[in-house]
C-alpha cells in the first residue's frame, strides 16, 4: 500500500479526478490539504467544508486535513469544528511569520490533543516572500514536547536544515522512552524539498540516525495531478537497497502510525 | 597524553578520587575536565562544586574541576569568586531558556573574563525536555567575542550545527589575528552527540577550514565511569587513522588545545 502524506488541494478538483490521478500514479490513500488557511480566516471554513465533502466522496481514500494560520484568532475553534462536524483527521500548519512556540500557536497544539489528531508542519526554507523561513527552522518545532499525545511531522526533512530536523526527531525519540511515553511523536516527512542531489544522502542520514519508524513518504502534489516524485522515489530506494520491510513503513505502515489508525 | 575536556558527575556522589582515577587510567585517559551537577536539577552549586573539588585535590592534578552556574541565579557572581578562591579551573554554562546574548548574562562573562577562567558552553540539540535547542545555536556565542580574553568551547561541536559551529571558530578566529590578538578563543569540543558516522566528515572539514588548533577532545563519560570513554577514544582514532593526521595534529586535538584552553600553555 502506498499513503502519500502530503498532496494539496486547490479547492477545485472532484473526487473523480482526484481518484484518477491517485490511480494514475499507483497511491492507494493520499493526505490531502484543504486550500491554505491565512490570519484572517478567509474562507477558511469553507475551505475545510470542500475537503471534507472531497473525501467523503473519495470513499476513504483522501485523508482530510485542515490547513490552518495558527495566528487566525478563531484556529482552535475552527479546527474543533472540522474534526467534529466534519470529520476532517488532521492539520496542515505552516508557522508563517509567526513563532511556531508562540501563545496563538499552543492554543491549537493543546486543541489538536484534545482532539487526537495529527499535524502536518511545513518546516524547512519557506517560498513565500519575505522574511519568512527562519519561523520554520526544526528545532522551532521543539515546543511539541509539551503536547505528548500530539503525533507532528516535519514535513521536507526540513530542508536545507535536514541534520537539524533529523537531531529534533531524534531527542523527542529518545526523550519520550525515558519517560514512557506510548509511540512516537516526532515523524519526518521526506517529501522534497530536497533537491536530488542531496536526497539521498538526507534519507542515508534519517534511516541511519533515526531507524525505519518515523520517516513517512509524501510528494507534494496537486490532488488532481500527481508528481511523479513516487516513482523516482522507488528507484532511489531500489538503488540504496532499502529493504522491502523498511519500504513498507515508508510507504504506509508509519503513516498509519502517525494518523493514529493503528 | 589525552585530556579528556568534558566529563559529569550526573548525581553519583559515591565515587572516590582513587576509583575515578582508576576509570581515566582504564580508558587511557591522563586528564579530564569533571564539572559540577547540573543546578537545574541540584540547586545546591556549592556543594555540588565541593564534591568536584575535592576530587581534584586528591587526584594529584589529573582532574580539572568545573562549576556549572546557572548565570540567571542572584548569587552567580558570588559563587563564582568562592569557586576560583576554592580552587575551581573553569565554568560550564548550559543556555538553558537564556540566550547567550542577553543582557542579564553578559555581567556574569564580564566576572569570568576578570577571573581568569574559561567556559565550556553546551552548544547543539539540548536533551532537555521540551523548547531548548534553539538557544545553543553555535551564532549565538559571537557575543563572546566582547570578552575577548575569555576563552570558550563548543560542546558536541554543536551538533546538528557543525558547520556553524566551525564558522563561528573560523570568524573568531580570523577578526583576532586582524586585531593582533591571539587566534585561539573559541574551540570545538569533539564530544558525541554528533552521531558516529559524521565524525569523520566533520574531523576532516573541522582540520581542513580551521586548522587544527581548536579542536579538543571529550567523552561526555561519567566521573569514574565504565568504558564509554574508551569507546570514544577508539572511535576518534579511528577518525585519526582514517584521515592519516600526523602525530603533532592528533596530540593538539588528544590535549594540547585543550591545555591551551584551559589557559595552562600559552
Amino acid at each position: 500500500m502506498i499513503i502519500d502524506v502530503h498532496v494539496h488541494a486547490r479547492g477545485k478538483e472532484t473526487a473523480k479526478e482526484v481518484i484518477a490521478a491517485l490511480d494514475g500514479k499507483g497511491v492507494d490513500r493520499a493526505v490531502v490539504f484543504a486550500p491554505s488557511g491565512n490570519r484572517v480566516g478567509a474562507k477558511v471554513r469553507e475551505h475545510i467544508d470542500f475537503i471534507a465533502r472531497l473525501a467523503k466522496e473519495a470513499g476513504g481514500r483522501v485523508i482530510p486535513f485542515a490547513f490552518i494560520d495558527c495566528s487566525y484568532s478563531q484556529a482552535a475553534a475552527e479546527v474543533e469544528r472540522a474534526v467534529t462536524e466534519k470529520g476532517i483527521k488532521g492539520v496542515k500548519i505552516i508557522p508563517d511569520r509567526w513563532p511556531a512556540w508562540g501563545e496563538e500557536a499552543l492554543r491549537v497544539y493543546a486543541k489538536a490533543e484534545e482532539l487526537g489528531i495529527p499535524i502536518l508542519f511545513h518546516t524547512g526554507i519557506l517560498w513565500s516572500w519575505g522574511d519568512t523561513s527562519r519561523f520554520c527552522r526544526p528545532c522551532e518545532f521543539e515546543i511539541m514536547m509539551e503536547y505528548p499525545k500530539v503525533r507532528f511531522a516535519m514535513a521536507h526533512i526540513g530542508w536545507p536544515w535536514t541534520d537539524e530536523c533529523l537531531a529534533v526527531a531524534g531527542k523527542i525519540m529518545y526523550m519520550r522512552r525515558g519517560r514512557k511515553h506510548d509511540g512516537p511523536q516526532a515523524f519526518v516527512d521526506l517529501t522534497p524539498g530536497t533537491p536530488p542531489i542531496y536526497r539521498e544522502d538526507a534519507i542515508h542520514k534519517a534511516l541511519t540516525y533515526l531507524g525505519d519508524d518515523l520517516i513517512l513518504y509524501g510528494s507534494d502534489s496537486v490532488a488532481g495531478r500527481l508528481n511523479d516524485v513516487l516513482a523516482r522515489d522507488k528507484e532511489l530506494f531500489a538503488k540504496m537497497g532499502l529493504p522491502a520491510a523498511t519500504q513498507e513503513k515508508i510507504f504506509s505502515k508509519n503513516a498509519l502510525a502517525w494518523l493514529g489508525e493503528k | 597524553m589525552l585530556l579528556d575536556c568534558h566529563v559529569h558527575v550526573l548525581g553519583d556522589y559515591s565515587k572516590t578520587a582513587r576509583e575515578a582515577l582508576a576509570a581515566l587510567d582504564a580508558s587511557g585517559i591522563d586528564r579530564a575536565v569533571v564539572m559540577s551537577d547540573n543546578p537545574a536539577d541540584r540547586p545546591d552549586v556549592r556543594a555540588n562544586t565541593e564534591y568536584v573539588l575535592t576530587l581534584a585535590r586528591e587526584s594529584g592534578g589529573r582532574i580539572l574541576p568545573f562549576v556549572w552556574l546557572n548565570p540567571l541565579a542572584g548569587d552567580a557572581l558570588d559563587i563564582l569568586d568562592w569557586a576560583k578562591d576554592a580552587g575551581i579551573r573553569g565554568v560550564k554554562l548550559i543556555p538553558d531558556h537564556w540566550f547567550p546574548y542577553d543582557p542579564p548574562v553578559l555581567p556574569v562573562y564580564e566576572r569570568i573574563q576578570a577571573l581568569e577562567l574559561p567556559i565550556l558552553f553546551h552548544s547543539g540539540i539540548l536533551w532537555l525536555w521540551g523548547d531548548t535547542s534553539r538557544q545553543c545555536r553555535p551564532a549565538n556565542f559571537e557575543i563572546l567575542m566582547e570578552f575577548p580574553n575569555i576563552r570558550f568551547a563548543f560542546g558536541h561541536v554543536s551538533w546538528p550545527w557543525t558547520t556553524e559551529c566551525l564558522c563561528v571558530i573560523n570568524k573568531v578566529r580570523h577578526l583576532r589575528r586582524q586585531r593582533g590578538l591571539p587566534p585561539q578563543q573559541a574551540f570545538g569540543d569533539l564530544t558525541p552527540g554528533m552521531p558516529e558516522q559524521e565524525r569523520l566528515a566533520t574531523v576532516k572539514f573541522a582540520l581542513d577550514f580551521v586548522g587544527d588548533e581548536h579542536l579538543i577532545f571529550g567523552t561526555d563519560d561519567v566521573v569514574g565511569g565504565g568504558g564509554y570513554a574508551k569507546n570514544v577514544i577508539e572511535s576518534y582514532g579511528k577518525v585519526f587513522d582514517s584521515l592519516n593526521l600526523s602525530q603533532e595534529t592528533r596530540e593538539k586535538v588528544w590535549c594540547r588545545n585543550a591545555l591551551r584552553w584551559l589557559g595552562e600553555e600559552g
